[in-house]
């Protein structure tokens, strides 16, 4: 982690002079791609971006000619990086992943090298209600330098834990009820200080108790829930409890959830895929395995996708790589690139922040040396906010991985 | 409460679906009063629309021909763990539902095949009140209406398992003064008592006389008393609901004991009752029958499967008796049979059916897995048996429900097939309608006969077979069939499958020779290319002699060497009359010295294989050739052309072609039967070459007369022997019968005739063998199923089985007795030979 705060040092000098990047090629995700083009950044955000722009003569010019830029992966949801991925009860929706995230995790040393800039950190799927995770960007040294977002959405898991499948949703439900019962109530109480004119009693019942508080911000419509699906009835179930509830939701699904894609389409949800993008079932009939390739069942659906990564494995642990088995698969590769950079920041509400190059956005970009599916290309210069934080020619551990050489 | 709802997926028929599906169907068993002969179903929006005898079909609608097939309602089986369940740590939950553990995306094809189409869903099994059950279909486009019930009843375990569950533990998030952190509580019941109390208690605080909690407060996170409140209040309100009568409560008690203290609490809070398991419900008959309690019974027995345990005095299921089911009808109980495993639930019919040996009529089998079920379950208003009104939920059978060879051929839920998978959309082509002209469906033949020797599914006696499009559509017991069907009378007769020859020169008559295009079969041309099927004609006469004596298929082969023709003594074409061509190889092994005959066979397999390998090496530099062929392209266009790329390219040149060796080559790799006709010892031995030299080598041993003497070699080989015409030796004045040896030892055997005329004495081969000690019916089959195995034409011929071609040969008594005479011969289902007189 050293290398980034000494970038981060180093640039945070000129935080107000502007910065000129002439690309090669430019992917803005949103709008046609660009030739020979330049963007203009100016405290942190996207001024400018296009063919022949006049470049003000304070700029500092970055040289990009043989670079593509494109905006940097967003990770819509993950439980890596935590210090614990969950708590041991079920039900803690008071705990929140701001507490648990380690900043030092190699995990997001890697993020960043591999290209994402945002990243959604949720608890993990063992739990029933599980607290809120946070937006967080790969650098820094602690958790509020990093920090993008503080309550980006609740964990809400229909994966039975410590119980059967059908208590596991009993319970959710009883917590939802007890939830509005505790509100009735806190109305009623307040009416009736009011009438009293007890001033004491109003404010003491109208501070919502500090557990509840994120059920509340749930069902109030200031928080969305992230719910984890492990096959395709839960899916069923969630949007069923979800519109009975109006919570928004976003479903985090299993592999097996494919065969729920059209509801989702139904309702205009997106989904947030497995890490695993490609399942073989046994037909129990027949005994022959069939593929099925699941972000193309999604896309054929009509359902606006995000990938998840998983960082142990090989291969998946890239989302440009998700991306491009999506697209090998037959998903047309706009669509693919956008469920990396544009979904899953809409997803994790930062939609007008993040995800595309657009004017007035943050200027978090990658300069790729070629074309971001392409396994040859290595991410070269990272930007967040403007200021360069990665650069591949001073990443000492990729030099030592590629070299051999150690220190 | 809320349940799986699927708004917008609302079911949606295709064009044109909506209208009608008529079945015409042999036999309509509706579960509820008499069978139906001959009758019409109408399906109309999944529902059934009518039915009855005379129903005219309407025009325009789809029609299932189902003339020769059983109709029965789809199968109900009254308790399935299918959801699922684990079981929560409290033991009290009655506000858990075993909908909630169902995925309705799991498929379900082998239940479906097995023609069960609803299930009772349990909420668990080892809790002492676990929750409420559910009732689905397995089948159906429209999730939500695939629920029939939501809540069927209130599920309590009696007896081991509810036992000791896990403590609870149940911190408080803050801890606090009001609410410190509590040790881990014990939970009811520790014993089977508590079992009783508890469940007393519960219904007392339901039934508002006494005051308290619902088992132990719910756990909650943060000990909050709003959520225990709230949870408190939700399971004394499914308790009331089984207070009211709204749902029984399902008792799961195996011993009588229990179930006697079931029926006390039923009686002290009049709660309605169903007891489930009742592995000792035979014992207390009388009492479950004078409270009117219906009992889901285990059906206990897993066909084909290990039964570990024994129950004979086991206390803790109780003590089995087989006959449960019958007695507890007999005392007038309504029963329900399930299936003792969820793995078993395919075979449900079967397991009905096992307790018909124990005494119950079949009837009230059928109805154990149909009406009763779904009568206690509380969904006969929906499925269970075939009634106006009711959902199409039906399964098409090819013979009686309880029949050993019944299979199901399809299953429809809500009038469209859903099994076998092949089957599905079936009727959602154009198919057959029908038109304002009735249709004239393909003409119907039925058979009736005193005896049917089956070949492969046992004996039937005073059965029917049915007969449409030349094929056996149905084999069983009689059933009335609509006027104008043809009927074969032999009820007096015996049938048996029509016999094959393994190895027969009919048609070659070797006085009458005309020189034909491929020569003489009998002396021309000795090759494995020539082919016999080009060499015999449809209208021989020499095949009407022979199939009067029964044989109805034989193998044509050739005297010498070449490719064997397996054909149908008759038929309009000689197209019709070829069953497969060429069906097998022969090789005859010369006579002579021994030594010739061995070096004969080993250079036989070495000129096949070396002619294999030369090609194999031709493909392979021809692949090579164009490789580099295409390389020099490629790079004359991109401008490098190297010195190599220079140098003159020979496109290799194909091996000379020989279809002897080709065919011969096919045969040693299995893709043909190999006839090798070999009859001393020594030629047998040298026949086994064949197989220790190519071991995928599919060899039959032609002959074989000396096959006694080299019975471990053939057992171990694994080869077949088509013995004959001299199936019975005289050696050192002992008479040797090689059939029953053979047959003894495990070695497939086939009979032949080698004979032209002789042909038709292959019935007194099989006859003296029976003579000299071989069973009857292994004789049997080596004129029929066996040489038909051996040909790979048991799809078609060999045995009487629904699917097979119908050829029929009817005898005045048991097969081949002298006393026996052939009085009609059937192939294809047409009569080609009737003997004069009675």
């Amino acid at each position: 982690m050293i290398q980034f705060w000494v970038f981060l040092a180093v640039s945070s000098g000129a935080v107000n002079e502007p910065l000129a990047i002439k690309a090669g090629r430019i992917i803005p995700i949103v709008g046609e791609e660009l030739k020979d083009g330049v963007i203009l950044i100016r405290e942190g955000k996207i001024e400018a971006l296009g063919q022949g722009l006049d470049i003000p003569w304070n700029a500092r010019v970055v040289e990009a000619g043989d670079k593509t830029v494109m905006p940097g992966f967003v990770l819509a949801h993950t439980s890596s990086g935590l210090d614990r991925p969950n708590e041991n009860l079920a039900e803690v929706p008071f705990v929140s992943a701001f507490d648990a995230l380690d900043p030092l995790s190699s995990f997001y040393e890697d993020a960043l090298r591999d290209g994402i800039t945002t990243l959604l950190v949720m608890p993990g799927n063992n739990t029933l209600i599980g607290g809120t995770g946070l937006i967080v960007k790969p650098c820094g040294r602690t958790v509020e330098e990093m920090l993008v977002k503080r309550q980006a959405g609740l964990k809400i898991s229909l994966q039975p834990y410590q119980t059967s499948r059908m208590g596991h949703f009993a319970r959710l439900r009883q917590a939802f009820l007890e939830l509005r019962e505790y509100l009735r109530e806190r109305q009623e109480k307040i009416a009736e200080a009011q009438e009293r004119g007890d001033e004491a009693e109003v404010a003491r019942w109208q501070e919502i108790d500090p557990k509840r508080q994120a059920m509340v911000d749930l069902i109030e419509g200031r928080l969305p829930a992230f719910v984890y699906c492990q096959r395709a009835s839960d899916v069923a179930w969630a949007l069923e409890f979800m519109e009975e509830q109006k919570f928004k939701m976003i479903p985090v699904l299993g592999p097996e959830c494919y065969k729920a894609a059209s509801l989702l389409a139904q309702r205009g949800l997106p989904a947030i895929l497995d890490a695993q993008l490609i399942t073989w079932e046994k037909d129990e009939e027949t005994e022959k395995q069939e593929m099925r390739v699941i972000p193309q069942i999604f896309y054929q659906a009509g359902v606006r996708l995000a990938f998840q990564i998983e960082p142990s494995a090989y291969g998946s642990r890239y989302l440009w790589f998700q991306a491009a088995t999506a697209v090998k698969y037959g998903m047309p590769r706009s669509e693919a690139l956008k469920a990396i950079t544009l979904y899953p920041a809409q997803m994790i509400g930062l939609g007008d922040r993040v995800g595309s190059l657009e004017v007035g956005k943050d200027a978090n970009l990658l300069l790729l040396t070629g074309d971001p599916l392409d396994v040859r290309t290595w991410v070269d210069t990272v930007l967040i906010e403007g200021q360069v934080v990665y650069e591949r020619s001073k990443d000492e551990r990729l030099q030592r991985l590629l070299t051999g050489e150690r220190k | 409460m809320l349940f799986l709802a699927f708004p917008n997926l609302a079911f949606r028929l295709p064009a044109g679906a909506e209208e009608m599906l008529a079945i015409r169907a042999g036999q309509i068993w509706p579960g509820k009063g008499e069978p139906i002969f001959h009758g019409v179903l109408l399906i109309q929006e999944g529902k059934i629309a009518a039915l009855g005898t005379d129903l005219a079909i309407p025009e325009g609608a789809r029609i299932l021909d189902a003339r020769t097939k059983v109709i029965i309602p789809g199968l109900v089986d009254a308790y399935t763990t299918l959801n699922q369940p684990s079981d929560a740590p409290e033991s009290i939950t009655p506000e858990l539902n075993a909908l909630e553990g169902f995925d309705f995306w799991a498929e379900f094809p082998l239940l479906l095949a097995g023609g069960v189409t609803t299930v009772y869903l349990s909420p668990g099994e080892r809790r002492l009140l676990s929750g409420q059950g559910a009732v689905v279909k397995l089948a159906g486009e429209d999730r939500k209406a695939r629920i029939l019930r939501e809540s069927a009843g209130l599920r309590v375990t009696l007896g081991e398992a509810p036992k000791n569950p896990p403590d609870l533990f149940d911190p408080p998030v803050p801890p606090s003064a009001e609410q410190p952190i509590a040790p881990a509580q014990r939970q009811f019941p520790t014993s089977r008592l508590s079992e009783f109390s508890e469940l007393r208690r519960i219904f007392r605080i339901a039934s508002g006389s006494a005051p308290g909690p619902v088992g132990l407060e719910a756990l909650s996170p943060w000990g909050s008393p709003e959520r225990k409140r709230l949870v408190t209040a939700q399971r004394i309100e499914v308790l009331q609901r089984v207070l009211r009568g709204e749902m029984p409560l399902r008792v799961h008690a195996d011993t009588a004991s229990d179930i006697r203290g079931a029926l006390r609490i039923a009686a002290q809070f009049h709660l309605p009752l169903v007891i489930e398991g009742g592995v000792e419900a035979y014992r207390v008959a009388g009492e479950l029958a004078r409270a009117g309690v219906p009992v889901v019974v285990d059906g206990i027995v897993r066909p084909g499967v290990w039964q570990p345990g024994d129950y004979t005095r086991d206390l803790r299921r109780g003590k089995i008796d087989l006959s449960n089911a019958a007695q507890l009808v007999a005392a007038g109980v309504p029963v329900a049979i399930h299936a003792p495993d969820d793995r078993d639930i395919p075979h449900l019919l079967l397991i009905a059916g096992a307790a018909i040996s124990h005494g119950l009529s079949a009837e009230a089998a059928l109805r154990a897995v149909t009406l009763t079920a779904a009568e206690i379950l509380g969904v006969a208003d929906r499925v269970g048996s075939l009634e106006v009104g009711k959902d199409a939920d039906l399964v098409i059978l090819s013979g009686d429900p309880f029949d050993l060879r019944t299979r199901v051929e399809k299953t429809l839920v809500d009038g469209r097939i859903v099994a076998p998978q092949e089957a599905i959309g079936a009727l959602e082509g154009e198919g057959l309608r029908a038109a304002a002209e009735p249709v004239r469906p393909q003409p119907l033949r039925a058979v009736w006969a005193g005896r049917i020797h089956t070949g492969t599914q046992g004996l039937v006696t005073d059965g029917m077979i049915l007969i449409e499009g030349g094929k056996i559509q149905y084999l069983g017991p009689k059933f009335p069939l609509p006027e104008g069907t043809e009927v074969i009378d032999a009820s007096a007769s015996v049938v048996i499958p029509g016999l094959i020859d393994l190895h027969s020169h009919l048609g070659f008559h070797a006085d009458r020779l005309r020189p034909t295009e491929v020569g003489d079969p009998t002396r021309g041309e000795q090759s494995p290319r020539l082919r016999l099927s080009r060499a015999v004609v449809a209208d021989d006469e020499a095949f009407a002699e022979v199939r009067r004596s029964g044989v109805t298929t034989v193998l044509l082969a050739p005297p010498e060497a070449g490719q064997a023709v397996a054909l149908k003594l008759a038929g309009r074409s000689m197209a019709e009359m070829v069953v497969r061509d060429p069906a097998a190889l022969k090789i005859p092994l010369g006579s002579g010295p021994r030594r010739g005959r061995i070096w004969q066979a080993r250079t036989l397999i070495q000129q096949a294989r070396s002619y294999q390998q030369q090609w194999e090496s031709y493909q392979r530099q021809r692949l090579e050739y164009q490789r580099e062929l295409a390389r020099r392209e490629a790079q004359k266009a991109l401008g490098f052309e190297t010195e190599a790329s220079q140098k003159p390219l020979s496109e290799p040149r194909p091996p000379r072609r020989d279809e002897n060796l080709e065919i011969l080559g096919a045969a040693l790799d299995g893709k043909l039967p190999l006839l090798v006709e070999a009859h001393r010892a020594d030629e047998i031995q040298t026949a086994l070459r064949f197989r220790e030299e190519a071991p995928k080598v599919d060899l039959i041993v032609v002959g074989a007369e000396e096959a006694f003497r080299l019975i471990e070699a053939l057992r171990k080989s694994g080869v077949a022997v088509a013995l004959g015409p001299s199936v019975v030796q005289r050696v050192e004045g002992q008479v040797v019968n090689n059939a029953a040896r053979l047959a003894a030892a495990g070695v497939p055997v086939a009979l032949q005739t080698s004979a032209t005329w002789g042909t038709q004495l292959l019935g007194l081969s099989a006859g003296m063998a029976i003579h000299y000690g071989l069973d009857p019916i292994e004789a049997l089959r080596a004129v029929t199923i066996r040489p038909a195995q051996l040909l790979h034409i048991d799809d078609r011929v060999g045995s009487l089985e629904v699917g097979k071609d119908a050829d029929l040969v009817f005898l005045s008594g048991e097969p081949f007795a002298l006393t026996t005479r052939v009085q009609r011969v059937m192939i294809g289902g047409e009569v080609v030979f009737e003997a004069p007189g009675p």
